[in-house]
């Protein structure tokens, strides 16, 4: 997570903020089971949706606001 | 220990090492049962925490698999300690698991979410009325019966403006699933299993009601390996 949170900090704005949402949503709540032997147990599961999700929903909220924000590399989208 | 990447139809052709490498680097394999087969890596322990960077990679494997043929995504961390679980999952499992293949073949997974561009207020206390001027509600005299209808009209409200948005693309996809929504502002939440061929038209049909509906900003995400498709309730999947 720590390792996330810097990645996160040095390219703080991107398409893959959005999709981020979407993997999580996927990789995290959905794929098949083999009942028992997920590493993750739901509580860390919470707490990586917490950890992630913390800066992408401030990324969506100035999005949905028609907000443009300028990426690392100073291009906006 | 085994990382599970993914369950589809046994197939010998192309060799795995072809296709993609798995986490740390590790080789993938098969393990087969019938006429299915688990894609893993072998691993001394568990090679890789939920960060960022492990979850696309995770998703890089999925994906080059998924350009080669169906397959069914496990979920993030799914790991067993031998063979011979997988073995016996596979078996107990290949009547549904080869229906779900079935299903999924030949089509992707769109994600779409729609965000309202004004956050919704916070509470009941403070709205608009049609005149512009502000109104507050409940007042203290307000009985909590009157709060709680308030509370349901606006859910209801949310609730059609959802199925509103939803419906028009689910006719486009051959199962669709409307997840509920996480945060404040998001109307939609859905997933949609889409012929490859109609991906375009997905698109299209998206962007048009961007158009119809500047209040609100779609994301439309996506292919993605059917991870929201991999069991139907009449196929007895337990999570």
């Amino acid at each position: 997570m720590g390792a996330s949170r810097n990645q996160a900090a040095d390219n703080l704005v991107s398409r893959d903020d959005v999709a981020l949402v979407d993997l999580l949503d996927r990789l995290l709540a959905g794929g098949v089971v083999i009942g028992g032997d997920i590493t993750l147990s739901l509580a860390d599961v919470d707490l990586v949706y917490v950890g992630l999700r913390a800066l992408v929903t401030s990324v969506e909220t100035a999005e949905a606001q028609g907000l443009s924000l300028p990426t690392s590399n100073g291009r906006r989208r | 220990m085994l990382w599970v990447y993914a369950i589809w139809e046994h197939a010998p052709e192309p060799p795995l090492a072809a296709i993609a490498t798995g986490l740390a680097d590790a080789p993938l394999d098969a393990v087969r049962a019938g006429p299915l087969a688990a894609v893993v890596s072998r691993h001394a322990e568990a090679p890789a925490s939920p960060t960022r960077a492990a979850l696309w990679e995770h998703e890089r494997v999925v994906e080059a698999l998924m350009a080669e043929r169906p397959v069914l995504p496990m979920r993030f961390g799914s790991t067993v300690d031998g063979e011979p679980r997988i073995r016996a999952f596979l078996d107990e499992r290949e009547a549904p698991l080869a229906a779900a293949l079935a299903r999924v073949r030949g089509h992707v997974e769109l994600s779409v979410r729609a965000l309202a561009r004004e956050p919704a207020p916070p509470d009941l206390r403070s709205s608009a009325s049609r005149d512009g001027t502000r109104t507050t509600t409940p007042p203290d005299g307000t009985s909590g019966r009157d709060y709680l209808l308030a509370l349901l009209a606006r859910e209801r409200v949310a609730d059609d403006a959802a199925d509103a948005l939803h419906a028009p693309l689910a006719t486009l996809a051959a199962d669709a699933h409307r997840a509920p929504p996480r945060d404040v502002g998001e109307l939609l939440r859905g997933a949609y299993l889409v012929p490859r061929a109609a991906i375009p038209r997905f698109r299209r049909k998206v962007d048009q009601l961007q158009a119809r509906r500047p209040d609100v900003t779609f994301l439309c995400t996506g292919p993605w390996p059917p991870y929201s498709f991999v069991e139907s309730e009449d196929d007895g999947f337990t999570r």
